[in-house]
């Protein structure tokens, strides 16, 4: 019973993410979650909370997933670099409504972060991880010779965080697949 | 009289768009502008029609503002690297910028989606800045700053799309120095 409650807890969980993904926090109705979630009011303040405490969770997992998976393509066997990029390319050719859709946490920065200390703390560990990820494949890079041994790969991990944000708002605004083609190539001319 | 009434509408609307730019169009109700500009909701839909329409006017009035400056500090006399390093250095320490984020970024994410109308209205705000940059970069090849190898159009889509990521960070507690490290590599890529 336990174990079928907790699996049903993290079905549950990703509905509600993805609602949040696709409107926003502020758009997101306690009807959209009920309708998606396939659950009673009840229950998911039983279970989850306010509306706020039930965002917070889904961003968290959003993130647990988004970190988990950039680490993953980060650290394959090969080339740091040739990881690195595809990262970077997967952005690039994602089918427009992807594209649309954006980032949760990047949409979360934008809509929440000034006013809203809980979702800024949570953000900034997502970020943390991510740079994080971002460092230890460059400095791999950098044993491997792709990169040049002066490079401040501590400075470049923060930029590569960075150009991610401005890479998706980038996509987010209808940019055409070679426009963000052409700003990839610039991000990683900085490594030359 | 009427000049009276166009001055006011003037700063009618600079109010609320100060009001969309800290809380994004959904996070704004028209009981919020009434307060901020302090009018009767009769005044305000007289002079500003409804939400979606004054929020298209604050956007487009936002644009105006960026797009100013951009200009300004772009295309001037300094070189290519003093321009760009000033915009950037720009976009991570202008108060406003640190604590509302920029009106465009978050219409970007809020609204354009489901808006093919403002989606236009960015569209044609970031075609803009892109052509400010090209002007700056293409008069720094023009003296010799930066190579003729150099593809400046990329540069440009590049430096637009840096522009969001680098505000988005500011956003982020992440700490000054820290900023200064990413515009350095930002401004870097012209070399």
């Amino acid at each position: 019973m336990g174990r079928n409650y907790e699996f049903n807890r993290e079905e549950t969980l990703n509905r509600a993410m993805q609602v949040f993904w696709q409107k926003g926090y502020k758009a997101t109705s306690m009807k959209d979650l009920i309708d998606e979630m396939g659950i009673q009011p009840g229950s998911i303040y039983n279970t989850f909370g306010d509306k706020h405490s039930l965002f917070l969770e889904a961003l968290n997992h959003y993130g647990d997933v988004v970190t988990t998976n950039t680490l993953k393509l980060l650290e394959k066997e090969g080339s740091p670099l040739e990881n690195l990029k595809s990262f970077f390319n997967e952005i690039v050719i994602r089918p427009a409504d992807k594209k649309c859709r954006g980032c949760l946490v990047v949409n979360s920065v934008v809509e929440l972060s000034p006013h809203d200390d809980e979702t800024a703390v949570i953000v900034k560990n997502i970020m943390k991880k991510i740079e994080s990820s971002f460092y230890n494949c460059l400095l791999n890079a950098q044993r491997k010779g792709e990169i040049p041994e002066n490079k401040d790969i501590k400075a470049l991990s923060r930029y590569f965080a960075s150009s991610t944000h401005g890479l998706l708002v980038t996509g987010k605004a209808n940019a055409s697949q070679e426009e963000l083609q052409d700003v990839v190539d610039v991000i990683f001319e900085s490594l030359n | 009289m009427g000049r009276n009434l166009t001055f006011d509408r003037d700063e009618a609307l600079e109010k609320t768009m100060r009001l969309f730019w800290e809380n994004g169009y959904n996070g704004t109700s028209v009981q919020n502008i009434i307060d901020e500009i302090g009018i009767k909701p009769g005044s305000f839909y007289n002079t500003f029609n409804d939400k979606y329409s004054v929020f298209i006017e604050s956007l487009n009035l936002y644009g105006s503002h960026v797009l100013e400056y951009s200009r300004d500090t772009l295309i001037n006399d300094q070189t290519c690297k003093e321009n760009l390093t000033k915009f950037f250095n720009d976009m991570a320490t202008i108060p406003d910028f640190k604590s509302k984020g920029c009106l465009i970024i978050k219409t970007i994410v809020e609204v354009a989606p489901k808006d093919k109308h403002v989606l236009g209205i960015v569209h044609n705000i970031l075609s803009e800045l892109k052509t400010y940059f090209y002007e700056c970069l293409k008069k720094g090849q023009e003296t010799g700053e930066i190579s003729k190898e150099k593809d400046i159009k990329a540069l440009s889509s590049f430096y637009a799309s840096a522009t969001d990521g680098l505000i988005l960070s500011g956003k982020t507690k992440i700490k000054k120095d820290e900023m200064n490290n990413i515009v350095k590599v930002i401004v870097s890529t012209m070399d």
